[in-house]
């Protein structure tokens, strides 16, 4: 099935709409994440530095817009998985909610030391992580985050899970900017 | 009767044991060729292979790249149709040189510490003279280290893959491996197919780059979907000089997975991961004559205001690398010069080297941007797919 010019602008659009907080969100994140040098050299991507390789490459390499890394992993590499969701309007007023940015940090446990701070690679990546959202306006409201939690996934790998949580608008415009509430 | 010290010094002070071998060898030579099994036999690997994908009904004897070798043909044991094929045993005559293939020792023994012919391809007549293609695969003197034999399976398939964006094909043999299970698995909500398969190949260096998640689709050449399986195991050691794969049934993808089909509908060919980012896979380039190639370090995407792409073009003669020739780089999307949306960089690279960035509008999402080098009359180009951040 083919779709018209117009129906392919207006699925293009959805990376900039405001409200269309998911792959909004996720663009911004990425743009963020592969302009960060500090990110690019922690995620240790060998094969991608000895090529020289521009940080764009990192992208569904290293860093995921969804939480699921596939397909098998035969190799030492490590990963930070990012997704969006909200669960909750606010209790008096539904057209404020609280929009999640979840963080899942994952490095191999073989490589999990950084050379030049001795620190566990998972937790610096957080640190920079929460150093660059952590009180951050880039989606319009004040990021908070609200839990940072470690956990293992498949014994190779140490994870560590960064939850940011900001109160914003629900969905207030619709697909062309007009005003869906109230109309 | 002479004395136990003459007869040592007849057989040059072999043990009776060692002499009693060296007289079974003789007697072997004398008598190769009263053997029903005695045939000869044409050896090559897949470099010398002039028909890949041609399995049965060759002539090697017409080919001066495979190299005819007598040996026994042997029976040693018997099919039932439960199990999987049975292997054939070859034996060579005592006198028989590891020498007469030339490019064994360097490509299949030095490189993977094979054992010669382990690894080779061998087209053995059968019992109406025509010749089938059959492969090498492992010492077989595990019942008489004296005479050493050695295990052949017949190559009953042609393997079709695609691999750094280009199409390889080989003969090989399928084997069965037992799943166990019904064919599908159910987890709550999807069922999906689960099966596996394994097969055997020579070990080469295009064999060696068959790794975990290599995708291949092995079926019948049937107008169904055909069924699609990703490398679980690869095995290069258990056999030195094969290249053992076991694989998982995949599922089908009508995105990425090709099955090409003839003028009159027949199927060809079936290709896993043909299409990737909407670019085809290119044929193998003919190194015979001058020719050039256009290579780009990584993927084959480029990001729109996303990071340079390097690429490098190098020069072919007669299959090895010369010199490089200054030449023109061309851009298109749908055949129309994109040159204004390349932002080129040659500082500080190679002069067979640029970076380029494409800073186009949205709108060139999900195009494909052809690069094209062009120095006198050789010419290259290389299909980048154009995506978003």
């Amino acid at each position: 099935m083919e779709l018209t010019e117009k129906e392919i602008a207006e699925l293009r659009a959805y990376r900039n709409i405001p409200d269309e907080d998911d792959i909004r969100y996720k663009q911004v994140i990425k743009e963020m994440l592969i302009n960060n040098n500090k990110i690019i050299y922690l995620l240790h991507n060998e094969e991608l530095e000895k090529a020289d390789a521009d940080s764009d490459e990192y992208l569904d390499t290293n860093i995921l817009p969804y939480y699921m890394v596939n397909p098998t992993q035969s190799e030492v590499k490590n990963f930070i998985c990012f997704e969006t969701s909200f669960e909750e309007v606010s209790r008096y007023n539904s057209v404020i909610k609280n929009q999640q940015v979840i963080f899942y940090i994952l490095c191999h446990q073989k490589d999990i030391t950084e050379k030049y701070t001795s620190t566990a690679r998972h937790d610096l990546i957080a640190a920079v992580l929460i150093d660059m959202f952590q009180g951050s306006n880039i989606f319009g409201t004040q990021l908070k985050l609200m839990s940072d939690k470690p956990s293992v996934v498949d014994t190779d790998y140490a994870c560590r899970t960064l939850v940011f949580e900001q109160q914003t608008l629900n969905s207030l415009y619709g697909k062309q900017g007009g005003l869906r509430i109230g109309n | 009767m002479p004395s136990f010290e003459t007869f040592k010094k007849l057989h040059g002070g072999l043990t009776v044991g060692q002499t009693h071998k060296a007289d079974s060898d003789m007697v072997m030579e004398a008598t190769w060729d009263n053997d029903i099994d005695t045939r000869v036999a044409y050896f090559y690997d897949f470099d010398h292979d002039n028909h890949i994908t041609q399995l049965d009904d060759l002539h090697p004897e017409q080919d001066e790249k495979k190299i005819p070798i007598s040996i026994k043909f042997i029976a040693h044991t018997k099919q039932t149709l439960a199990k999987d094929t049975i292997s054939y045993h070859l034996q060579f005559r005592p006198s028989q040189s590891e020498d007469v293939i030339p490019y064994y020792k360097e490509k299949f023994e030095d490189r993977y510490g094979a054992t010669f012919p382990i690894g080779l391809y061998v087209d053995i007549p059968d019992s109406k003279g025509r010749y089938n293609r059959w492969l090498v695969v492992s010492k077989a003197d595990y019942n008489d280290v004296q005479f050493s034999d050695f295990e052949l399976l017949r190559c009953d398939y042609v393997f079709q893959w695609v691999i750094d964006n280009k199409k390889m094909q080989m003969a090989g043999v399928l084997r069965s491996q037992n799943s166990y299970n019904s064919g599908v698995w159910v987890d709550y909500k999807i069922e999906s197919p689960e099966d596996q398969q394994k097969c055997l190949l020579p070990l080469t260096r295009e064999t060696e780059k068959l790794f975990y998640n290599q995708r291949m689709i092995i079926d019948n050449k049937v107008l169904t979907e055909p069924r699609a399986w990703v490398i679980t195991k690869p095995n290069r050691i258990a056999n030195k000089g094969i290249c053992g794969l076991t694989f998982a049934q995949d599922v089908f993808d009508p995105h990425r997975d090709y099955v090409e089909k003839d003028a009159d509908g027949n199927v060809i060919g079936m290709w896993a991961d043909y299409y990737v980012d909407g670019i085809a896979p290119e044929d193998q380039p003919d190194y015979s004559d001058v020719t050039c190639e256009l290579s780009v370090v990584g993927n084959k995407r480029i990001k729109i205001d996303g990071g340079y792409k390097r690429l490098s073009v190098t020069f072919y003669k007669n299959g090895e690398s010369t010199e490089f020739k200054e030449g023109n780089w061309n851009y298109y999307v749908d055949g129309t010069d994109v040159s204004l949306f390349i932002e080129e960089v040659s500082d500080g690279l190679e002069k067979n080297e640029r970076s380029i960035k494409f800073i186009g509008t949205d709108a060139y999402i999900g195009k494909i941007l052809t690069v094209k080098f062009t120095s006198g009359t050789v010419s290259d180009s290389i299909e980048l797919s154009i995506t978003g951040l």
